[in-house]
């Protein structure tokens, strides 16, 4: 058993507003181990950006309430840390990369001084001049061409690649043991996406550093991800390894997404399959299963009774009522049965060769 | 033999020195989806935007049933040319005012062209509209603030059909939405095109969705179509280096291709000869030299086709 760096223990985050207060985040749990990557997704809403930022403790309290549970890093709940024990872990042991590389530079500062900053910070005994060599060896380990002319060059000098190449690189600065990646390629065009995809995997094998990536594209999570928990409604609703996930879903959601994705192979004549309507209202969450209202299999139970996470396997498990020995047999949907069965018919294809 | 609704010429649209598009020709036909993908910079909004005339393009011509867009001689051929070609954007939050109601939005297209004056037949084309694009009725009375990211953009579509034009040019439409929003978006813009015999240039960064939509597809960087032929041969029998690139790149949700996907890094070539478009097979056009395009499809044959 591998050991484990992060622990969250139903987690529980709301948010006052005039409207009313807000579930955003209703009880998640999940663990990670040393040097994998956990990927979450979800859909705008569904909690994933909160969870990640309630980690790093990035919550604004108020309006922001940690109503309930536990974030166990390595052992220490992080809940209980005040903000100035949480300083020391912010950015030295847990590091965080945003979606947009512009707004997370400051625009006014020279790119070689924003890595410094960290360095010297987080680094005792750390000199200018160590501080400068650091930075210019972090600029060369994460693909940034010339790195001691780019050392004084502003963030306006960079492309978006470029950017979120350096923001890697202060992320890093304090070689962090956890770094939480929220939609880091989301703005970047494919190419670029790509490209930095695997530098994050590189950096992953180089000093076994844990990963939690949030994304709402299923084609990176297959690509980056070890373990990958599905969130709706503020909720994990179904957890398993990548493969089980992608090969096996259970949940009707996981379906639901699996299905609205085009794959290369869908002709253009079929629709493609969406979840109709859109997520709840989470000030008042619907009582039972939150996605009822949009799940075509939803049964009478779905709309009493919250249903708990059933185990598939030790590290497989979903939140529905199918899954319940009571429940009728209800199937893959057909076309999103039929796409898995070709990848992984073309899988063994080419293993074979 | 199908016909050309719309003819892109020669069209260059420049910004002091910057060459956004550089001189790019291809037709659209009548009834079919035109997909035109391209990274950040490659010039396939600004196709668009010259195209229906929100700049004034720098030399070429477009041409629209085969008329010229461009020289539209009187203040009535440019309005019946608004009605036929109409535009959906990609920000469903920029693109619709904050202080009309969705009918009044709906609606602004009838009062410049001076259409449906009677009060009562007016709220019911509007109804109608609104139910088209699977929004109802009581809709037409609230404001922008009030519609989820998904209905907004259902909102610029029936704004976009309010006038019942025969072209339009979808912009990045879907790329602002949630996964399984952009699957709702995208089977209405198909289910319209064949109930309305719609014609689409549909512009996107996202390959997956621009295959499935397109039944053609056009490949821009900087400023050039570097390819052009049907959803198939672009996918399966790409031939310029930068189509091969682009598709190497795209990820799929299945773990086990993932986990073996080698990228293909695109580096341009130097060329010293003229660069023209080259139809390899019919109906598949490729931008290069005669000598790279030889070389480039002879590799394509040779069985360097992506799976």
């Amino acid at each position: 058993m591998a050991e484990t760096i992060l622990e969250v223990k139903n987690l529980k985050i709301n948010f006052k507003t005039y409207a009313g207060t807000v579930q955003a985040v209703r009880g998640v749990n999940f663990t990670l181990e040393k040097g994998k990557t956990l990927a979450i997704v979800g859909e705008s809403g569904s909690g994933k950006s909160v969870t990640s930022n309630a980690l790093m403790k990035l919550i604004p309290q108020p309006p922001g309430i940690y109503a309930d549970g536990q974030i166990l890093f390595e052992g220490r709940d992080l809940v209980k840390y005040t903000e100035k024990e949480m300083t020391k872990v912010r950015g030295n042991e847990i590091a965080m990369i945003f979606q947009d590389p512009m707004t997370a530079l400051n625009p006014t500062m020279k790119i070689g001084k924003q890595i410094m900053e960290v360095i010297l910070k987080h680094k005792k005994g750390t000199t200018k001049d160590m501080a400068k060599k650091r930075a210019i060896e972090l600029l060369d380990q994460v693909g940034i061409p010339y790195p001691e002319k780019r050392f004084g060059q502003y963030p306006h000098e960079f492309s978006g690649g470029m950017r979120q190449r350096v923001v890697i690189a202060i992320a890093l600065a304090a070689d962090p043991k956890l770094l939480i990646a929220d939609e880091p390629t989301t703005a970047l065009d494919v190419t670029i996406q790509a490209q930095i995809i695997e530098l994050m995997k590189e950096i992953q094998r180089n000093s076994n550093t844990s990963i939690i990536f949030i994304t709402h594209d299923l084609g990176v999570v297959a690509n980056v991800a070890d373990y990958v928990a599905v969130m709706y409604a503020g909720q994990i609703v179904e957890y398993g390894s990548v493969n089980e996930v992608f090969y096996n879903p259970k949940h009707p959601y996981t379906w639901g997404l699996l299905g609205s994705m085009p794959d290369l192979e869908n002709k253009s004549d079929e629709l493609l399959r969406t979840i109709p309507g859109s997520p709840p209202d989470l000030i008042h969450p619907p009582k039972g299963d939150a996605f009822a209202a949009r799940n075509e299999f939803a049964m009478q139970i779905d709309y009493e009774q919250e249903p708990p996470m059933f185990e598939i396997s030790p590290t497989h498990s979903a939140k529905t009522w199918l899954l319940h020995p009571d429940a009728p047999k209800i199937d893959v949907p057909e076309e999103v049965q039929k796409r898995i069965d070709g990848y992984l018919a073309k899988g063994e294809n080419t293993d074979a060769e | 033999m199908q016909n050309k609704i719309l003819e892109v010429k020669n069209l260059h649209q420049h910004f002091g020195s910057i060459r956004a598009v550089d001189g790019i020709s291809f037709d659209v036909f009548e009834g079919e989806t035109l997909g035109l993908v391209g990274e950040s910079g490659s010039g396939k909004s600004t196709t668009g935007r010259s195209i229906i005339r929100l700049y004034d393009i720098t030399d070429g011509q477009v041409l629209y049933k085969g008329e010229d867009v461009h020289n539209k001689k009187s203040k009535a051929e440019q309005m019946k040319f608004n009605r036929e070609m109409q535009m959906i954007f990609q920000d469903p939050y920029a693109s619709l005012n904050p202080r009309m109601t969705a009918g009044e939005v709906i609606a602004e297209g009838f009062d410049i062209h001076g259409l449906h004056k009677d009060k009562k037949k007016r709220k019911d084309i509007i109804g109608k509209l609104l139910e088209a694009v699977g929004l109802n009725r009581e809709h037409a009375n609230r404001y922008a603030h009030e519609f989820s990211g998904g209905q907004r953009q259902r909102i610029g579509i029936a704004r976009a059909l309010s006038l019942n034009p025969s072209f339009i040019i979808a912009d990045e439409p879907i790329s602002a939405l949630d996964v399984s929003i952009q699957a709702q978006v995208v089977n209405l813009l198909k289910e319209l095109q064949r109930e309305r015999n719609l014609t689409f240039l549909f512009i996107a960064h996202d390959l997956s969705m621009v295959k499935y939509i397109s039944d053609r597809i056009a490949v821009m960087h900087h400023g050039k179509i570097v390819e052009l032929g049907t959803a198939d041969m672009i996918y399966h029998h790409p031939v310029h280096p930068y189509t091969k690139s682009l598709l190497s790149a795209i990820p799929l949700p299945d773990p086990i291709s993932e986990a073996k996907r080698t990228r293909i890094p695109y580096v341009p070539e130097e060329v010293k000869e003229e660069q023209t478009v080259h139809e390899v097979i019919q109906g598949h056009f490729v931008f290069g030299s005669d000598e790279q395009v030889k070389r480039w499809h002879a590799d394509t044959k040779e069985g360097h086709i992506l799976d």
